[in-house]
């Protein structure tokens, strides 16, 4: 379990500094919270765009989005929780834009090399992946932003622009959807075997 | 029930309880076996989650960003202040208002109240000279802003046609 403690706030002071220097002109300290950031930022990118090279693109734009809107950043925030809602935003906003074709999962060809019975643990995160994927964008960046460990139910609301409240439903919900996914995609894998 | 301590468990692991409420979890973890067995699973599905939910982008990421913030002459963000040339046009209109009353004081109000009172002859409206001088003022710091205004904007586009 995770204490937002000391650490947060000593993080949130330093990247006070960091931001107001970029402001004022330095411009190289910004490749610091590109470094700190990018991870992540790609991980929530990645889970809704579903391409990873697409996703590279769109994270790369969502930090310069983020650079010239620095001076906007309030600190009421996390800077974490602010970046993230634009590199959210970025993603839906590129994916309703070009509509990108999706593919039913059903139709992935599971090809797996399982021995006995029992299900390897790297079978175990296929499957996870897959049902992942086969999640809407909103569940997915869900999902993503809160198991991450990175953010809070409130950080996650702020992120999506949506309540506490709605962000716990919604949460359950894309819990018991995977649930229910992963179910159908483990009995595939038994009848295919 | 199982609904419900699904999402007391999320609430657990997100940080939102009170330290009354986590100890009431953890004693329904070790008086209730069924929330006992609810509760490692989440765990174990969280730190599965959290393993697969992390992506790294590839080698050279930052130095792909920081080039194209360099190299394609990206907006240095702004400090924050007040914009003062935003704000001229308005002050000008408003001082170009004053300045214009002050010279307008030789002008007889009493003649236009009757011009106006009887446009053809017939009297259908009855302004008073305060009521007239209040409109004179309104519409010439009205015009005066309205152009300046207009010179702003002009000026303004013919700056970002040269960019």
């Amino acid at each position: 379990m995770q204490w937002a403690a000391s650490k947060p706030s000593m993080i949130e002071k330093e990247e006070k500094i960091l931001i107001t220097a970029v402001i004022n002109g330095e411009q190289q300290k910004y490749s610091i919270l590109v470094d700190r950031y990018k991870d992540y930022s790609f991980s929530i990118a990645v889970k809704i765009i579903k391409d990873h090279p697409l996703a590279e693109e769109i994270v790369m734009d969502a930090f310069i989005k983020a650079y010239q809107n620095l001076h906007k950043f309030n600190f009421d925030s996390k800077f974490s929780t602010w970046l993230y809602r634009i590199v959210v935003n970025t993603t839906l906003s590129y994916k309703r834009k070009t509509k990108l074709p999706t593919e039913e999962i059903v139709d992935y060809d599971l090809h797996l090399s399982v021995h006995n019975t029992a299900l390897e643990d790297q079978d175990r995160s296929k499957f996870i992946r897959l049902a992942i994927d086969k999640l809407s964008d909103t569940d997915a960046a869900l999902i993503t932003l809160f198991y991450l460990n990175e953010c809070s139910l409130i950080e996650v609301g702020k992120i999506m622009s949506i309540p506490v409240s709605t962000v716990k439903v919604k949460l359950f919900r894309a819990r018991k959807r995977m649930a229910r996914m992963l179910t159908e995609i483990l009995q595939k894998e038994t009848i295919l075997l | 029930m199982r609904n419900k301590y699904d999402l007391l468990i999320q609430e657990y692991h997100s940080g939102n309880l009170t330290d009354q409420e986590k100890l009431e979890v953890e004693l329904l973890c070790n008086t209730n076996p069924s929330f006992n067995t609810l509760f490692e699973a989440y765990s174990i599905v969280d730190k599965k989650l959290n393993q697969e939910l992390k992506e790294q982008v590839s080698h050279g990421f930052t130095e792909g960003v920081m080039n194209q913030i360099a190299t394609q002459a990206v907006n240095q963000p702004t400090p924050k202040g007040i914009n003062k040339s935003k704000y001229l046009p308005f002050l000008i209109a408003i001082a170009g208002a004053i300045a214009i009353s002050i010279l307008s004081t030789n002008v007889d109000f009493s003649r236009i109240q009757t011009q106006l009172n009887n446009p053809f002859g017939a009297g259908s409206l009855t302004l008073q000279p305060d009521n007239i001088k209040w409109l004179y003022y309104g519409a010439l710091t009205i015009g005066c802003f309205t152009f300046l205004l207009f010179m702003d904007r002009l000026i303004m586009r013919n700056k970002t046609s040269l960019n």
